[in-house]
C-alpha cells in the first residue's frame, strides 16, 4: 500500500514511468469492471485505455486523503456506462453454449466439480443485456468486484438505498432469467426463498448486516 | 484445497475482505456440493465467480502499451480545458500591459491633429447646432464615418491635412 502510494504520489507530479507501473498495478481491475459493464472485451479495452489516460491527467487533482480504488472505479464505471449508453445498450450476441450442463453449476453436486469460467461469462454477457446501466455497474461492483454498498454509492455518487434498490431489481432480473432459460442448472427450488418469505432471504440478512 | 465453505458463507454471504473472498470463490469454483448449496437461495450469486475469470494477457498488454505510447506522444496531456484558459489568461495579461504601458507612457497624452484643431472663436450658446459644416479641403486619403443615432446624423472624417 505505501509503495501504492508512493506509486500515485510520483504519477501525480508527471512520473510516466511511475504511472506505466501503476497501469500495471491496477490494469486488471479496470478492464474486468470494464468488460464486465460494456459485455464485450473490445470496448473494455478501448474504455480502460481512455480511463488510464484520463487519469494521467487528473492525477494532479487527486486529494491523496480519498480512497484511490473508489475514485479509479467511480472514473472507470461512468466510462463503461457512457460507452454502454453511446452503443445503445447492445452487447455482442455470443452463443449459448450447446450444452448447458457444461457449465457445471450444479449437474453434478456430489463430486467436485470446476466451474466452466468461460461459459459462465458468455451465459452474463446475454442475461445481462436485460439490465439498465447502473444496475448492471451495481451489479458488477457488489457480486463480481466484492464492493461493500457504502463504497459503491460513493462510487456512483448515489444514495446507499438506491444502490441497494439497483442491486435487488438486478439480482431479480439475473434470476428470473436464469430461471427461465436454464431451469434445468439450477439446485432444486433455488431463488423459491427469495419471494414473499420474511426475514428468509440473503438480501435481508445483508441489509441488515 | 480449503475445507468446505461455513454456513454463513453458503448462505451467500461471501467474505468482504479480498484475500478471504477470493478463496471462497476459488473453493466454489471447484466444489460442486459448496456451490450447489450457495446457490440454493440465490441462483443469480454464480456470476461472482466471475471474478476470478482470466483476461487474456494480449488485451491487457494492449492497454498498458496504448497508453504508455500516449504519454510518451504527449497526448494525454494537457487537455483541451486547460489549453483554452491558458490561451485566455494570455490575452487576458497582454492586455492588461498594454493598457498598463498606456497608461503609465510618459509621452501618452490625448491629442487632437492641429488640422482639426478649431481656428475660428468657439461657437456661442447652441451655435454650431444645424449650420452647415463645409469640407474646404482634403487632399490626403482621408477616411469617414457616418451614422445616425434617431434623427441626428454624426460625420466624422479622419484626416490629418484636413482644413476646415
Amino acid at each position: 500500500m505505501g509503495d501504492e502510494a508512493a506509486l500515485i504520489r510520483a504519477a501525480a507530479q508527471g512520473d510516466a514511468h511511475a504511472f506505466e507501473q501503476l497501469v500495471r498495478l491496477k490494469r486488471d481491475r479496470v478492464v474486468r469492471t470494464a468488460y464486465q459493464v460494456t459485455g464485450d472485451l473490445e470496448d473494455a479495452r478501448d474504455v480502460a485505455q481512455g480511463v488510464f489516460l484520463r487519469l494521467w491527467r487528473v492525477l494532479p487533482t487527486f486529494d491523496p486523503k480519498r480512497r484511490f480504488d473508489t475514485w479509479l472505479y467511480r472514473i472507470t464505471v461512468n466510462a463503461a456506462i457512457d460507452h454502454l449508453r453511446s452503443r445503445g445498450g447492445r452487447g455482442v450476441e455470443l452463443p449459448l453454449p450447446e450444452d448447458p450442463s457444461a457449465l457445471g453449476f450444479v449437474s453434478n453436486p456430489s463430486a467436485e466439480e470446476r466451474l466452466d469460467l468461460a461459459a459462465l461469462q458468455r451465459v452474463f454477457q446475454r442475461l445481462a443485456e436485460g439490465l439498465a446501466p447502473r444496475q448492471r455497474a451495481v451489479f458488477v461492483l457488489r457480486e463480481i468486484e466484492g464492493l461493500e454498498t457504502p463504497e459503491i454509492a460513493r462510487i456512483l455518487e448515489v444514495s446507499e438505498s438506491t444502490v441497494r434498490n439497483h442491486w435487488m431489481q438486478a439480482r431479480r432480473i439475473l434470476r428470473e432469467a436464469l430461471e427461465r432459460d436454464y431451469p434445468g442448472l439450477l439446485p432444486r427450488g433455488a431463488g423459491a426463498r427469495l419471494e414473499g418469505k420474511p426475514g428468509g432471504g440473503p438480501e435481508r440478512e445483508e441489509e441488515r448486516a | 484445497m480449503m475445507g468446505h465453505l461455513a454456513p454463513e458463507q453458503l448462505r451467500g454471504m461471501l467474505p468482504s475482505e479480498a484475500a478471504a473472498r477470493r478463496e471462497a470463490l476459488h473453493h466454489l469454483a471447484v466444489c460442486a456440493p459448496c456451490r450447489a448449496r450457495f446457490l440454493q437461495d440465490a441462483p443469480e450469486r454464480v456470476f461472482a465467480l466471475l471474478a476470478l475469470a482470466p483476461l487474456p494477457e494480449t488485451v491487457l498488454d494492449e492497454v498498458s502499451d496504448g497508453v504508455r505510447h500516449a504519454v510518451a506522444q504527449g497526448r494525454a496531456k494537457p487537455p483541451r480545458r486547460a489549453l483554452w484558459w491558458a490561451a485566455a489568461a494570455a490575452a487576458a495579461l497582454l492586455l492588461a500591459v498594454g493598457v498598463l504601458w498606456q497608461a503609465w507612457s510618459p509621452g501618452w497624452e490625448v491629442r487632437t491633429p492641429l488640422a482639426l484643431q478649431p481656428r475660428l472663436p468657439a461657437p456661442q450658446g447652441e451655435a454650431g447646432e444645424g449650420e452647415e459644416v463645409r469640407l474646404l479641403a482634403s487632399p490626403g486619403d482621408g477616411q469617414l464615418v457616418d451614422f445616425e443615432i434617431g434623427e441626428v446624423k454624426l460625420v466624422m472624417i479622419f484626416d490629418e491635412r484636413l482644413e476646415l
